[in-house]
């Protein structure tokens, strides 16, 4: 799947990527984030479909690189952003971009994005790669918020 | 669509506008100078937002119009400098808020929780 993808570099210690589907975008039904993870945001298309039709990533370069993540599949090329995928009920493809959801924990009527896969992630995400390349390739540690 | 400033000055000083957010901008047509600035003068709810490699970042949420319909729209500004990283309509922030429900931006807040209404004894 052809993916648009959009790399900022680094700036003031921030770098982000978007990948977008180019398929349109809600707007009341505009965009969201990972429950675990407010820095990932995702929108959606318009008439409460539940695909990602694009992906935004805050501070891209602290997943990199992919080779030390805990979270990316090398076999299958996949870097999955999240957690509890197992509790997911509804997983929904949009070529690449791979949306986890499940009913929210206070709202069971209401569905959660929990957590979202890339594949083929080192083709997406050269740019951030390639502009990361001097990073240490030190593990990347998770930090765990305490729940509330 | 006029693009966004270099800089904006709300929420008591002046903010860069990283490059990113001019980008976005090129997509997400909501986005103007005058909705962020809007959110950091008039935000309802703001905290420090972390998410899962221990990344934190100050967040607003605020009203905006859009539309014929009022949104939250999400500000989030680097920690350090205050400079603007993204903004969009926040939709579930919308939906939760509409509806009373602040568990929302408890999920999300690592600290700072402040919400400016009356439900704020609700904190």
């Amino acid at each position: 799947m052809n993916l648009r993808v959009k790399y900022s570099p680094m700036e003031e210690g921030f770098d982000a990527i978007v990948l977008d589907s180019g398929d349109e975008r809600g707007i009341d039904n505009g965009s969201i984030d990972l429950e675990f993870n407010p820095h990932v945001i995702i929108d959606l298309p318009p008439d409460d479909g539940k695909a990602p039709v694009s992906l935004e990533v805050l501070w891209i370069s602290d997943l990199l690189p992919l080779e030390t993540n805990e979270d990316y599949c090398a076999e299958t090329d996949t870097l999955t952003i999240g957690e509890e995928l197992e509790t997911a009920t509804l997983v929904v493809e949009n070529g690449d971009l791979v949306l986890y959801w499940r009913p929210d924990r206070n709202y069971p009527d209401e569905l959660t994005a929990i957590a979202v896969d890339i594949r083929n992630a080192s083709e997406h995400l050269a740019s951030a790669i390639a502009a990361n390349q001097h990073k240490q390739t030190k593990p990347t540690q998770k930090y765990v918020k305490t729940p509330r | 669509m006029p693009p966004l400033p270099e800089t904006i000055t709300a929420g008591g000083s002046e903010r860069a506008v990283l490059r990113h957010v001019h980008d976005r901008a090129r997509q997400r047509q909501e986005l103007t100078a005058d909705r962020i600035a809007s959110v950091l003068d008039n935000w309802l709810v703001s905290c420090v937002t972390v998410d899962a490699n221990g990344r934190e970042a100050l967040t607003y949420w605020g009203n905006v119009t859009f539309g014929d319909r009022e949104h939250l729209m999400r500000v989030v500004t680097n920690i350090d400098t205050g400079s603007i990283v993204t903004a969009y309509l926040d939709t579930n922030a919308t939906r939760d808020w509409n509806a009373g429900r602040l568990d929302y931006f408890r999920r999300r807040c690592l600290r700072d929780l402040e919400v400016r209404n009356e439900s704020e004894s609700e904190i």
